[in-house]
Parts: C-alpha cells; structure tokens; sequence
C-alpha cells in the first residue's frame, strides 16, 4: 500500500503494470487519436508489431529509467504493458465500446458534469478540458452567466435548480447556529418616486387625435369620411391664418407675424369669444325668462276657463 | 503456469541461493555445472558466470532426465530484430519459423538427446518456446489486465 501511495505521489493519478517479478511500471493511455491510429496500424501489419509496442511504450511509460533501458528490458515486458495500455486507451471492439460507454453514462449524471455541457453549450469556444482547468470559483461564474445567456435566448426556460437533483452532498451541510437574515428590500416611497418621475425630462405625447390629419391613422368609418372631415378640420382652423388667406386672395405679398404679434391676435379673439359667450348666454337667460313668462300667463288663462260657476 | 515451464529451473544468484538453502549456497552455477558435467560439451562453472552476465538470467530446463537445455529469456532488442527479420523476410514465415527462431537464438546449449529431440518430437520446440517466452514475461491478456492498478 506504501508503494502505491508513493507511486501516486511520484506520478499522480495514473497506470501501473505490476510484473510478476514485482516490476512497477507507470504509465498513462495514449490520446484517443493516437489509440485510434496505432489500433489501425497494429492490425495492418504494415509495421512489425515489436516496434508499434516500442513507440507506444516510449509515449505512454512514465518512468524515464525504464523507458532509456527499454532495450534492456524481457521482451515480454514491453509487450505486457503496452497490450494493457491500449486496452486502457479505447475500446478494442464494440462490446468494450458499451461497456465503457455505460461507465461514463454513469459518470456523466454528476451534476458538475452536466454544468460543464451546459456552459459549453452556451459558449462553444470553451472546451471541457477548459472548465476542467478551472477554479471552482471561475467555473462557478461561468455557469452563471451561461445560464443567464441561455435564459435570455430562450433555451432555458428556468433557471437552474439543483434542490430536485439526484447527486446528494458528499459532507454533510452544516447548519448555522442563528438563521442569517435575508435582506429585505426597502419600502417604496412613493411621494419620492413622483417627484423623480417629474424631475424627469418631458415627454411629448402624440394621441391619436392629434396626428388625425396624417391619413394612415384613420381607421373604419374615417376612411370614408376622409373628405368631410379635411373639410371641418379647414373650416374650424381657418379664422387663425383668416388674415392670411385674405392677402393671398387680395394678390398682396404675405406678410408673416411674429409669434407676439400672433400671440396679441389670439388674445383679442380670445376676448371677442368671451363676449360674445357672455352675450350668447345672456340671450339664452332672457329668452328663457320670456318663455317662462308666456307659460304662466297661458296657465291663468286655462285656470279662468275652468273654473265652475256658482249657483 | 503450464507443467512443462514448473519444470524449468532458473540458475539463482548467489546472494538469493545462500538465503533461500544454506545447503547448496556454496556455488549455484557450481551445482548446475556439477550436474550437467556428465554431457558431453557440457558448461562449465566459468561459462553459466559469463551467461549471467551477459543475460541477466539464466535457466536450465529439460522434458527428460538426457533431454537437457540452458537458454535466457529473449530480451526486447533481440525480439525486435527477429521481428524485423521476419518482416523483411522474402520467403512467408509460419509461427513454427518464428518459434524455431526464437529458441535457436535462446537456447545456450542443449544436450545431444535433447537436440535430437527437436527433431524426434514434434512438441519439444514448441514448449521450450513457451518456456522461454513466458519467462521473458510474455502472458495471457487477462492476466496482464489483472496486473493494471489505477492509483
């Protein structure tokens, strides 16, 4: 057990063949690439099998002593321990394909595995082997702003939630001893949120009715009224430019106010209304009056001809 | 193991045959020596000493008490060589050429009886073969992938 712990802390994470003379032989399984190509060339016999197992030993074998003695070494040796590598490197038929298929499905169901897709599905410049490199903090923010992308396109259609998943804690999670409060947010002062809607920039608001003389607004029953209603619209605006329409009509040259002399016309006009809405309503007073007056003489009338006589 | 390599004897070190069996710790290449010595051109002490010297290894094996034969475990040059021998070999080669191959490049010496057994008997080439390849650590697949630890 010592010897593995030191071969461990020697190599890392790897192979080891244990001769039957108790030779150690450490060594990693080739790229999936080269496994392909050097299961391709071993059974074309194009090359003499002994020295496919060198290259591949010398590749593969991490021991420096023995891979410099390879000549030195049983031929068996070399043999016996590349044989184990290629098992190791890929599947040598289709069998050995599900089976190590099935090993990594099972493998794959760890959740960070499935983080990993998903930030590769996000940003597909990154490759497995990238997250695999990283920091769990890094690796933490990169799931999260793959999620966020993937929700913004649509492919998620929630965030993530890991509370229904089928990985348990490895340690238990240790609960503290006083609830941590949660930030709340701040109540809505509203009386605030008005003013600063206020202190905003203002904004032009254009209403249907206001951009009625363009004819693509006009809808249903406008459309067929298009002509009456051009008609009133000139008709009701026609006393503001009145003056000049008179000169153009009298073969004067125009004469254009200015917006003061415009604004003093507008105030005379103004008060012309007024009074004559003062005038307007004072007749409609009396006329009332009068009427009043004609009905309660016809009533004493009709009251004079009822009346019984006495006997 | 097959019976016929528990048969096979290595010529041990000194330093292993004087632990092992203090009896015959005097001289293991002496023992050998003394035991083959009524063979005609048998080896002599000297000559196992500049075998294991030259091979690492050396054994002493035999299909009866006449058919006698020394030879060392094939090592990785000489097998690859032989392989790009017969790679490169105009005429096919059959994996009995092969085998001869293997034990006439193997074999250090070899008693008349058991020279005339190569001939004689059909399976003599062939389990020396077996012998010599199983101790240059040749093995079954299976085997190998039991002996695979992952750390």
């Amino acid at each position: 057990m010592e010897e593995r712990l030191l071969l461990r802390e020697l190599y890392g994470p790897v192979y080891v063949s244990v001769l039957p003379d108790g030779q150690r032989v450490p060594w990693k399984p080739l790229p999936v690439g080269e496994f392909l190509s050097y299961q391709d060339q071993f059974a074309s016999g194009q090359y003499p099998t002994a020295f496919l197992e060198n290259e591949v030993f010398k590749k593969c074998v991490l021991n420096p002593v023995l891979v410099s003695q390879i000549n030195e070494l049983l031929a068996g040796v070399v043999s016996t321990v590349v044989f184990s590598i290629m098992e190791n490197s890929g599947p040598s038929d289709l069998t050995r394909l599900e089976e190590l298929l099935n090993r990594s499905r099972v493998k794959a169901n760890v959740v960070l595995h499935d983080m990993i897709a998903l930030v590769c599905q996000a940003f597909p410049a990154y490759k497995p082997e990238d997250l695999y490199n990283m920091d769990a903090e890094t690796f933490m923010f990169r799931v999260a702003l793959a999620e966020r992308k993937l929700l913004n396109t649509g492919i998620l259609k929630e965030p993530l939630s890991l509370s229904d998943s089928k990985q348990k804690p490895t340690r238990p999670v240790q609960q503290p001893s006083t609830p941590i409060a949660t930030p709340t947010p701040p109540p809505v002062n509203l009386a605030k949120a008005h003013r600063e809607q206020q202190h905003k920039e203002p904004q032009t608001i254009i209403s249907a009715a206001d951009i009625r003389e363009h004819e693509v607004v006009y809808t249903g029953h406008e459309k067929e009224d298009k002509i009456v209603l051009e008609h009133q619209m000139v008709k009701d605006t026609a006393k503001f430019y009145e003056d000049y329409m008179q000169q153009i009509q009298s073969g004067t040259k125009v004469q254009i106010k200015t917006p003061e002399e415009r604004k003093a016309e507008a105030l005379v006009r103004s008060e012309q209304n007024r009074q004559a809405n003062v005038k307007r309503a004072k007749q409609s007073q009396l006329d009332e009056k009068q009427e009043l007056e004609r009905l309660a003489k016809m009533r004493k009338i009709q009251r004079t001809v009822k009346k019984p006589h006495k006997r | 193991m097959s019976p016929v390599a528990e048969e096979t004897a290595k010529v041990p070190s000194e330093e292993v045959a004087a632990e092992a069996a203090p009896e015959v710790a005097k001289d293991p290449s002496q023992v050998v020596a003394d035991a083959l010595s009524a063979f005609p051109g048998a080896p002599s002490r000297d000559q196992i000493e500049a075998w294991k010297q030259q091979f690492g290894e050396v054994f002493c094996s035999g299909f009866a008490e006449t058919e006698l034969y020394m030879w060392h475990p094939i090592g990785r040059a000489e097998f690859v060589a032989l392989q790009a021998q017969i790679s490169q070999s105009q005429t096919q080669v059959t994996n009995l050429d092969a085998e001869a191959l293997v034990v006439n490049g193997c074999v250090l010496w070899a008693s008349e009886p058991g020279k005339s057994a190569f001939k004689q008997k059909a399976g003599s080439l062939t389990a020396l073969h077996e012998q010599i390849m199983s101790n240059s650590n040749f093995m079954d697949p299976r085997l190998a992938t039991a002996l695979v630890v992952k750390l």
